[in-house]
């Protein structure tokens, strides 16, 4: 055979070229599996903190925003409370009363700057108040200033009872 | 009366070309060498099979190989250049003396040829075993390339080792590329394209000639045209001395015949130019 060597040496190279090609791609996938378990662990790890994160959260209690920050739905110290915002005319000051760890009554001491058709209506929000144990709530339609600065008031007098 | 020796227009050829790669590319072995090693540890740390400069460096030199024969190991590579250069000073030598070259182990070179392929598993084997960096301290080559810097070497061993090359080469043509060079080995592997083996019209020969074969400096005998190659064929350095040995002009080199001399120019213009481009 003509160039019997040359034959069998380019036989043996395709040979050793087919070995380092299959070589490098088992590597290859093995190192695609090793990141993809790499990084299965992590999200599972990401997961779990991201339930710690929420749990912690959800215990520790909502954080109120304006002034009613010591509305929340929680427990109060027992005892009576003033505290005063703006209304719609002028200050409203209220006195809450806490007993048995909840808010038992809400009386408006002053409003003089209010309109008495409105505070009329805003008086409404001290039921709601009473009921849903929190400043946390809608403010009445068509008295909105008004029942505002009487949630606001009961805030502030809340942060003194707040635990 | 003293005889003038013409010299001629190959021979300046052939000794401007080896110049040049030995002055502007003196580091082409250890660079494709250390390609290899680079390999192996990856294999053996079941790595991934990386790209870098070295094996790119690797690569160029074998396609080279596989198209054109190894021109590198005879014209390009420094080490080669070198032995070169320190028998032909053996040789003046011994002109002076009225004696023949010195061919000490022309004989033996049957066998002694396998050795370099122990040398590169041994050498392979070190680096596996994580002896790598020694391997490139001590080796006769890292000496070889500081000396070419015309600094002194770092490692006693290394420079030992090299004096003994040269020692070597100045025994025997081509001692280390023949008998020792790991590179070599890996390059007489390569199956090279039929049109880059020299051959020679067997029935043109002159009946017992032998010339071309006495000439070559692998002591090698060059297959006929009918077998096209035979198992030394990879101990072929593309040096050409056989193909301008013969008296008939029968040794050629595939269908460039005649054209040795320009394609030699145009194999060491194209390897120049690859490595302009790459680096």
């Amino acid at each position: 055979m003509k160039y019997k060597n040359f034959l069998i040496r380019l036989c043996d190279l395709i040979l050793v070229l087919g070995l380092l090609a299959g070589y490098q791609a088992v590597i290859y996938s093995r190192d695609k599996e090793a990141t993809i378990a790499e990084l299965k662990s992590q999200v599972n790890q990401l997961q779990g903190e991201k339930e710690d994160i929420l749990e912690a959260a959800k215990n520790s209690g909502k954080l109120g925003t304006d002034g009613a920050s010591a509305g929340q739905a929680g427990t109060y110290k027992d005892g009576t409370y003033t505290g005063s915002s703006q209304g719609f005319g002028g200050e409203i000051k209220v006195k809450v009363t806490v007993s048995g760890k909840k808010i038992s009554a809400i009386d408006i001491i002053e409003a003089s700057g209010e309109d008495e058709a409105y505070l009329s209506m805003a008086k409404d929000i001290v039921k709601t108040i009473l009921d849903k144990q929190t400043t946390e709530v809608d403010t009445i339609s068509g008295a909105t200033y008004s029942s505002t600065g009487i949630k606001n008031a009961v805030g502030q007098a809340l942060e003194g009872a707040a635990k | 009366m003293k005889k003038k020796k013409k010299i001629s227009v190959q021979t300046i050829i052939e000794v401007m070309i080896r110049a040049v790669f030995f002055i502007i590319y003196p580091a082409l072995f250890s660079t494709a060498f250390t390609g290899i090693k680079l390999i192996v540890e990856q294999i053996t740390q079941r790595a991934s099979l990386q790209w870098n400069s070295f094996v790119q460096t690797l690569v160029v030199l074998l396609a080279f190989t596989i198209v054109f024969g190894r021109f590198f190991c005879g014209f390009a590579c420094a080490f080669g250049t070198w032995g070169d250069f320190v028998y032909f000073i053996s040789s003046m030598v011994c002109k002076k003396r009225k004696k023949k070259p010195l061919k000490c182990f022309s004989k033996e070179g049957k066998i002694l040829r396998y050795l370099k392929y122990v040398v590169l598993l041994v050498v392979l084997l070190l680096c596996i075993k994580g002896y790598s960096s020694a391997v490139a301290v001590h080796s006769p080559f890292s000496a070889f390339s500081r000396f070419h810097q015309l600094k002194m070497a770092d490692s006693l061993i290394g420079t030992g080792l090299f004096l003994l090359v040269t020692a070597g080469m100045a025994l025997e043509p081509r001692f280390f590329c023949r008998f020792l060079c790991p590179m070599g080995a890996v390059f007489s592997l390569m199956p090279v394209l039929p049109f880059s083996v020299i051959k020679r019209n067997r029935e043109n020969c002159i009946p017992n000639c032998k010339a071309c074969n006495l000439v070559c400096p692998a002591n090698l005998e060059i297959p006929s045209d009918k077998e096209g190659d035979n198992a030394t064929s990879g101990e072929c350095f593309s040096c050409g001395k056989c193909i301008g040995k013969c008296p008939k002009q029968n040794t050629h080199n595939g269908f460039w015949g005649k054209l040795w001399l320009p394609m030699l120019v145009v194999k060491a213009v194209i390897l120049f130019v690859i490595f302009r481009i790459l680096y």
